[in-house]
């Protein structure tokens, strides 16, 4: 009965139903697209006062690979300062004018790069890359050292960047549109007086809350597949695990973030405050999750912070199945995680749900 | 536009929102919060990543390799026991890569003959794993010429210089982008619902009723949602500069004319959303997830817009949050002032105008919607 009523409001608003199904596979494909940390297209300003044969090959060794492109740059080491200064290009590389005379006799030619550090992130990493430009200029015409990596990438072994961010932003989607549309959905019984009508039904709270949780868990479990059949076909994302395990899974975790919402319904009394509310436990679930950088490099606090978050542990159960294949073995003890989140979130919310009337 | 009826508008709109306690106090606390928890714990410079290492060789090579690997602070070596196989290493996940050194490679190296090294890359993070390749290649260069024969003189020496912030505080970097994100989510939010809330309740019907045009009803709620986003904009820099001293490098005159461009923006962006909805549930939705998804994604806050393809990078352009990114990071950081940013100014203006426009539309004839 209340789970056809739950039904006929959420079907009943088109607009809901709309704002509900379209975001998660509009934002996978987009994101999937646009979240690129790779460094590649850097701008990079080239003086080179040397104008010798010598110094155009070394520009060459660093425009090859299409990491660096060339732009402007003029004639004066100082033009390239101000370029970088001013923010117009990432990086400025100075050759100075003694570079082929050094290297004709045998001296090493020195050479200047300037980055701008304000992203230090980029900064790195393309320093980095530099680094291993000059190395491989370097050891051009000598015999292959010796000591050499052997390097195999398991997993993603075509390095597709999309494979770790679409599991991530899965979860981090069906989070955020799971949590404000319950929230928001059951705050608004509070506003419109309806609540005390259902409250005073035979139904006991949680049955309530389990049809409240009901339709949105099926438009969410909708949405996910939806969105993994469209990251299927444009990334090639490939699924390796037990498709069975995977939507168990998925189901817990829905419930879960649902249930959440649910429980910040009860501590707000209007719809405005809800929302500050969601936003503000959604964000920093999001950001403390591992989705977009890794959580081995957070600060330790924070690193034990994040055992808590439930789409840390969903994050790195999708990776595992679908990337890694991983069964139930390797994962439960992030399942176990994410089943007791579940299970308090509705377990505190039932408790609450009643007593917020007054 | 009557500039009176505009200034009603917008003390009816602040009073209302001063009476909601409960509101004023997240509006404020939300934004803080958010600010000290981003800016303490993100973190995307990789550090502490765990790595394996199965030494097979036991020599004074093999150790001096295994704590070069480690000496950056990228990589945290966990030693590893000879028995299981890389493959089942990697798959137990508890490391990101497993590097196996043979019997026999010191030796292999003194003769010069090749030795090489091998390595197995969990790649479902595609950084880690390139960060994981570089540190790789840049100890076997490093250890290589210890201990096998002398490499010849390099041709080129390069010395980096990283300017702005040689340091590498990453605080200056998340800390002015999180000022843009906390600007582009909490106001919009605010304006959607203020709008909304009148066509939910139905009050919106005497506002129609009235002599207020569609320009002044925008007029007044935009004015008062801009008092409310720059009281926050302040907040939030006064928090930045007290606790990671973030202080303007140079003219701050951009940032100034900028942040009040951008919270209007955001208003507006608002507003629309609100006068195109029904009910605050939808609106939310539209201003809560899409917007702040895409102004903390599209916008350059975490990586570079011109990283993207070609499609999104021209997307990124009519998100207010990427230009104003450009000019917190200028005014924190870099400190070139009009020079570097005077177009994100200009973008900002212009965002605003057509925003306007978007928001008065809809609501022009003021008349129920059947």
């Amino acid at each position: 009965m209340l789970l056809r009523k739950e039904f006929i409001q959420i079907l009943g608003n088109r607009q809901v139903l709309y704002i509900l199904l379209f975001p998660p596979i509009v934002q996978v494909t987009i994101l999937g697209y646009a979240m690129n940390p790779l460094v590649k297209h850097l701008v990079f300003a080239v003086v080179d006062e040397s104008k010798s044969p010598a110094s155009r090959q070394l520009i060459d060794a660093f425009t090859a690979n299409g990491v660096f492109i060339p732009q402007g740059g003029g004639d004066t080491a100082a033009g390239v300062y101000a370029a970088v200064q001013s923010g117009k290009v990432d990086a400025g590389l100075v050759i100075p004018a003694d570079y082929a005379q050094a290297v004709a006799r045998g001296a090493p030619g020195d050479v200047q790069l300037v980055f701008d550090g304000v992203n230090s992130f980029i900064a790195n990493l393309g320093a980095g890359y530099a680094n291993l430009i000059v190395q491989a200029y370097n050891a051009r015409g000598e015999p292959a050292a010796p000591l050499s990596p052997q390097i195999t990438f398991a997993y993603n072994p075509g390095l597709v960047t999309a494979w770790f961010f679409v599991p991530g932003l899965l979860g981090a989607i069906l989070l955020i549109t799971g949590l404000l549309a319950s929230a928001s959905g059951s705050v608004r019984e509070k506003d419109e007086g309806t609540l005390e009508q259902l409250l005073m039904t035979p139904a006991s709270s949680l049955e309530v809350l389990l049809a409240k949780i009901g339709p949105l868990f099926v438009l969410f479990l909708i949405a996910l597949l939806a969105s993994l059949a469209v990251s299927r076909v444009l990334f090639g994302l490939p699924f390796r695990g037990d498709a069975f395990l995977f939507m168990g899974i998925s189901s817990i975790y829905i419930v879960a973030g649902i249930s959440i919402g649910i429980l910040i319904s009860t501590f707000a009394s209007t719809q405005q405050q809800v929302v500050l509310i969601s936003i503000f436990t959604a964000l920093p679930l999001m950001m403390l999750s591992g989705a977009f950088a890794p959580i081995e490099s957070m600060p330790p606090f924070w690193q034990t912070l994040s055992l808590i978050n439930p789409l840390r542990h969903y994050i790195t159960i999708v990776r595992d199945i679908l990337l890694k294949g991983a069964g139930i073995g390797v994962i439960w003890p992030d399942v176990l995680a994410l089943t007791a989140f579940a299970v308090l979130a509705i377990w505190i919310s039932a408790a609450r749900y009643r007593s917020q009337l007054r | 536009m009557n500039l009176r009826r505009v200034w009603v508008q917008c003390i009816k709109e602040l009073v209302e929102f001063r009476r909601d306690r409960l509101t004023v106090a997240l509006a404020f606390v939300l934004p803080l919060g958010m600010l000290l928890i981003f800016g303490l714990a993100i973190r995307l410079q990789i550090k502490n990543i765990p790595v394996a290492v199965q030494d097979f060789d036991r020599s004074p090579f093999s150790r001096d390799f295994v704590s070069r690997l480690g000496a950056t602070g990228e990589l945290v070596v966990v030693p590893e026991p000879l028995g299981p196989s890389p493959t089942a290493i990697l798959d137990a996940g508890d490391v990101r890569a497993v590097i196996v050194i043979p019997p026999g490679t010191q030796r292999a190296l003194a003769a010069g003959r090749p030795a090489p090294i091998q390595s197995l890359v969990d790649a479902t993070d595609v950084v880690n794993a390139l960060t994981i390749k570089q540190i790789l290649t840049a100890a076997c260069a490093f250890a290589g010429a210890a201990y096998g024969p002398p490499a010849a003189p390099p041709t080129v020496v390069m010395h980096v210089r990283i300017w702005f912030n040689p340091g590498g505080n990453e605080a200056l970097f998340i800390v002015p982008g999180v000022y843009a994100v906390i600007l582009a989510m909490y106001p919009t939010i605010l304006a959607a619902i203020a709008m909304v809330r009148d066509k939910e309740r139905g009050t919106i019907v005497q506002a129609y009723a009235s002599r207020l045009r569609a320009s002044e009803l925008i007029a007044g709620k935009c004015l008062a949602l801009e008092c409310i986003g720059l009281a926050e904009a302040l907040a939030i820099m006064a928090i930045g500069f007290a606790v990671w001293g973030v202080r303007f490098a140079g003219d701050p005159l951009p940032l100034l004319i900028g942040t009040p461009l951008l919270v209007c923006c955001q208003v507006l962006l608002g507003l629309f959303i609100g006068a195109r909805t029904n009910t605050v549930t939808s609106a939310i939705q539209a201003a809560g997830s899409i917007n702040s998804l895409l102004s903390v994604l599209l916008s350059g806050f975490m990586y570079p817009v011109f990283a993207m393809p070609a499609f999104f990078q021209w997307l990124s352009f009519v998100i207010p949050t990427r230009h104003f990114i450009n000019i917190t990071r200028d005014a924190f950081v870099r400190g070139a002032g009009w020079p570097g940013v005077w177009t994100e100014v200009l973008a900002l203006a212009c965002i605003a105008a057509v925003l306007a426009v978007a928001a008065w539309l809809p609501l022009r004839r003021m008349q129920m919607t059947d």
